[in-house]
């Protein structure tokens, strides 16, 4: 008996006696305070994903992901205004007409639908039916009001959050009285009509900041498909003033912090997702449709004849259709006007340039948009669009970090960061690249990450911290995060 | 299946890597005892595996031996940027041994050699952070050995043997989807492969013996292994359960040993082995059904060296003590370290004893402590590494008789 006791024990010792020991990783604040923090920005620091501010989505957002990590260097606590009910489960997604009407979106699913030639497949698509969202719960100050958990935040104790993300919020908007009765996100949970975000964020009186705006100082134009979607792009120089006098107002304690720049919005995949070449033609449709657009082309030539100066462009409108995928005829009104002479503002889409995810496809597939019919300007952003909006990114950017680089702040360079994902980006045995859907970056707005890109964003933002003050702060673990669409 | 036949218990045990690669240098416990080194000596039956070509050199007409070690072993693994350690709970391995040897005439002898010289198990759990590379991994492979060694003078011998070669391939790990926590794929094969073993020993003076061996590459080339997927359902229709091909070679050792018997009760010896590892440049997994993505996985490994030097004391006709040291080189280069064979340069300090109750029985026993030098080492391919070590203990007993 007692020798086979001997035998169950043993291994039991060597076990033990084999373990093998590292050393602690050290990790430290370095110059850095993070007792208090604050996270000033839209929906990307708010947590959004998918058309909508969920729960989940607001538990994953960059400043929590950052204060678990802060946590562990000795960061204080942090909150979020969190939704609850089925704002918080569904997700809120506010339409400004429906939400006028009292009805809130749910987040984008992967739904399975049927388009017009009987295929079907599973794409992104509302995740069941709108619900009801009490407007009057905007004026409740108890957050009792609105059942559907949306304006549920208690207002009384006058406590504040130290997330202040908003979705839809501009840099423009940070210092705008009444911002909070234009926008329900920051409604929600702003201490009054007329308190600022910029005002809300100062109240929060933390030692750490983080400043993460701009985006949408540009993205409300390129994604309502540029010229046409009258949302107009802030300029340069007022936006380099602005952001100045935020970074002063949050620095003005004392606080130490760290200012993102904009990730390229013409690499996102809601304007890399469709293709611009997507009408195949074959077989005698190609002598058809060229056929059609004969006149067209004639037309154009007649006009070089009256005026040689305009070849170039009557060049660029020509209407070509070959065998094969072709790039789509669309409306550009960016064109010289020649309705007197019965030629519409059409070409076709080149190469470069880009159509949004919002497209219509069966229109496409089945109503001869692209072919047939000129794809209204609002789903493509066009060269000259492209350029207007490069240069606001890269104009914004610059000034960013001439900013951080002037206030000592540590500077996020989102925008590289988002290169090495469209390249496609290894990262603890993850792959992510820009692809809709399989690229694991993105959430199915095409436009916001996933809680895992989310987890890529914060862990730049350490790395930026760790440099500029100094300090280790261990990255984010993706594999700690969920991986949901 | 057949080739299970044989050893239907001892299969079941999956084995543990520790040596370079996933060799397992634990051929038998006289030999481990003195730094697992045997080709330049003539200890016994083990011969036919460790040089065949000293198999007439041995005392006795007939000689039989069977033993077994226990791996226990732990590999750690230390993330520098998030901190977070982990280690992996790997079951104990059994590699095995059993020889016979039979010198039909003064000239000639035959023997059949089992042995289990490539192995491997590691288990870093399912929610581990390198899931995605390796959950866990099982490889076996048990040689079989029908050998013939010849003495061609007084002095030198040669001997050659087949190697015919059970190998198999179990392993899981997390598959990389957009969606989904817990998608993973399970790949099992297994396959029947061929190899041989030859050797020279040649007795140069009566104290001093030297021994050459060479055992070949063996490509275990699994076809129409399992790959069953548990993913996600709205993946399943891209991902389902499917058929693949993969080949993982079995990489070709050579062997140069001295032995010298200094006096009546002491034996020294020193052995080097080169390991060509450089055969082993991918694991490619080539799925049968046409959506599910070939996985291939680079693994460039490098030819490694081990050198290994031990003594044996005769302390007296019955007890005989031993004790050795090998050094055992990686073969795994520094951006291409998979936490599937986590294997660090390691050293390697024995002790060993026979004790032999009668002349023709003996019993063997073997401790062997490994220590593998920390490494910080990161799978580029997959951006995945940090801090490695790996430790073992390794106690083995076994049998010898002799007539």
């Amino acid at each position: 008996m007692k020798k086979r006791n001997l035998i169950y024990i043993l291994p039991l010792v060597f076990a033990v006696g084999c373990e093998p020991e590292f050393d602690d990783v050290d990790f430290n604040k370095g110059s850095a305070d993070f007792s208090k923090t604050v996270s000033l920005g839209n929906s990307l620091t708010a947590g959004y994903q998918s058309n909508a501010l969920s729960r989940e989505g607001q538990e994953n957002s960059i400043p929590e992901i950052l204060a678990k990590q802060f946590a562990l260097v000795g960061g204080g606590e942090f909150k979020t205004p969190l939704l609850t009910g089925e704002a918080g489960t569904r997700g809120a997604g506010v339409d400004q007409g429906l939400f006028l009407q009292g009805q809130l979106l749910p987040a984008l699913g992967l739904v399975s639908s049927t388009n017009c030639l009987g295929v079907t497949a599973a794409g992104p698509g509302l995740n069941g039916t709108p619900y009801a969202v009490n407007l009057a719960g905007a004026l409740d100050p108890t957050g009792n009001s609105d059942a559907s958990g949306f304006f549920n935040i208690d207002k009384t104790q006058g406590e504040y959050y130290n997330n202040v993300g908003v979705s839809g919020a501009r840099l423009i908007h940070l210092n705008f009285p009444g911002y909070a009765t234009a926008n329900p996100y920051f409604g929600r949970f702003a201490l009054g009509n007329n308190q600022t975000m910029l005002n809300y964020a100062m109240n929060v009186d933390a030692s750490f900041f983080t400043l993460f705006i701009g985006n949408n100082d540009v993205l409300g134009y390129a994604t309502s498909g540029g010229d046409e979607g009258g949302d107009a792009i802030t300029d340069v120089a007022t936006f380099t003033a602005l952001y100045a006098q935020t970074v002063d107002s949050l620095m003005k304690n004392g606080a130490k912090g760290a200012v993102s720049n904009i990730p390229s919005i013409t690499s996102i995949p809601y304007f890399n997702t469709v293709p611009g070449n997507i009408i195949p033609v074959s077989g005698t449709d190609v002598v058809l449709i060229n056929l059609v657009y004969s006149q067209y082309n004639a037309g154009l030539d007649q006009v070089v004849s009256q005026n040689p100066g305009f070849a170039a462009e009557a060049e660029r409108r020509k209407i070509r259709f070959i065998d094969g995928a072709n790039y789509m005829v669309i409306a550009d009104a960016s064109l010289t006007d020649l309705t007197g002479s019965n030629l519409p503002s059409i070409r076709q889409i080149k190469p470069g340039e880009l159509v949004t995810l919002t497209i219509p496809q069966d229109s496409i597939r089945c109503a001869g948009w692209g072919s047939q019919k000129p794809v209204p300007g609002q789903y493509t952003i066009l060269s000259h669009e492209i350029d207007k909006i490069n240069a606001a990114v890269n104009g914004y950017n610059s000034a960013i970090k001439n900013i951080a680089d002037a206030k000592g702040l540590a500077y996020v360079d989102a925008n590289s960061k988002l290169k090495e994902v469209q390249s496609g980006l290894k990262f603890n045995g993850y792959n992510f690249t820009t692809e809709f859907v399989a690229g694991g970056a993105f959430s199915l707005d095409g436009v916001h990450p996933t809680t895992r890109g989310y987890v890529i964003i914060a862990n730049t933002f350490i790395e930026a911290i760790n440099k500029a003050y100094n300090a280790n702060i261990p990255l984010a673990n993706v594999n700690d995060y969920p991986n949901a669409l | 299946m057949k080739k299970t036949l044989l050893f239907p218990l001892l299969t079941s045990i999956p084995m543990l890597m520790f040596a370079g690669g996933f060799q397992v240098n634990l051929q038998g416990n006289k030999q481990t005892g003195m730094g697992h080194l045997g080709t330049g000596l003539t200890l016994g039956a083990s011969n036919v595996y460790f040089n065949p070509g000293s198999m007439g050199f041995l005392d006795k007409k007939v000689s039989i031996e069977a033993g077994g070690s226990f791996i226990f072993s732990e590999v750690g693994f230390q993330d520098q940027n998030t901190g977070i350690t982990e280690r992996t709970d790997n079951p104990a391995g059994t590699p095995f041994y059993l020889y016979g040897n039979y010198q039909i005439n003064e000239k000639l002898s035959a023997g059949i050699a089992v042995y289990t010289p490539f192995g491997s198990t590691v288990d870093w759990g399912k929610e581990w952070s390198g899931k995605n590379l390796i959950q866990d991994i099982s490889l076996r492979a048990i040689f079989i050995q029908p050998t013939v060694s010849y003495k061609i003078t007084d002095k030198i011998g040669f001997g050659a043997g087949l190697n015919i070669v059970s190998g198999s391939v179990e392993l899981n790990r997390a598959v990389d989807a957009p969606f989904g926590d817990e998608n993973a794929v399970n790949l099992e094969g297994s396959t029947i492969a061929y190899g041989f073993n030859a050797g020279l020993f040649i007795q140069a003076t009566e104290k001093l013996s030297v021994g050459l061996t060479y055992r070949s590459q063996v490509d275990v080339e699994l076809e129409e292994g399992d790959a069953n997927f548990s993913v996600d359902p709205r993946l399943a229709a891209t991902l389902p359960n499917t058929t693949f091909d993969a080949t993982l070679p079995l990489p070709a050792t050579a062997t140069l040993g001295f032995g010298y018997q200094v006096n009546d009760k002491w034996l020294v010896s020193v052995e080097g082995s080169f390991v060509q590892w450089s055969a082993y440049e991918s694991l490619d997994f080539d799925f049968a059904n046409p959506t599910t993505p070939d996985s291939k996985n680079a693994r460039n490994y490098e030819d490694a060296i081990i050198i290994r030097t031990g003594v044996q004391y005769t302390a007296s006709e019955k007890l005989d003590l031993r004790a050795g040291f090998y050094y055992d080189q990686s073969p795994i280069q520094d951006e291409y370290f998979s936490p599937e064979t986590p294997n660090c340069d390691s050293y390697g300090l024995t002790v060993g004893a026979s004790f032999n109750p009668t002349e023709r029985l003996g019993i063997d026993a073997s401790f062997l402590y490994i220590i593998g030098t920390e490494r910080e080492s990161t799978y580029e391919p997959e951006a995945f590494g940090g801090k490695y070590a790996t430790r073992a203990v390794i106690p083995g007993i076994g049998l010898n008789y002799n007539f």
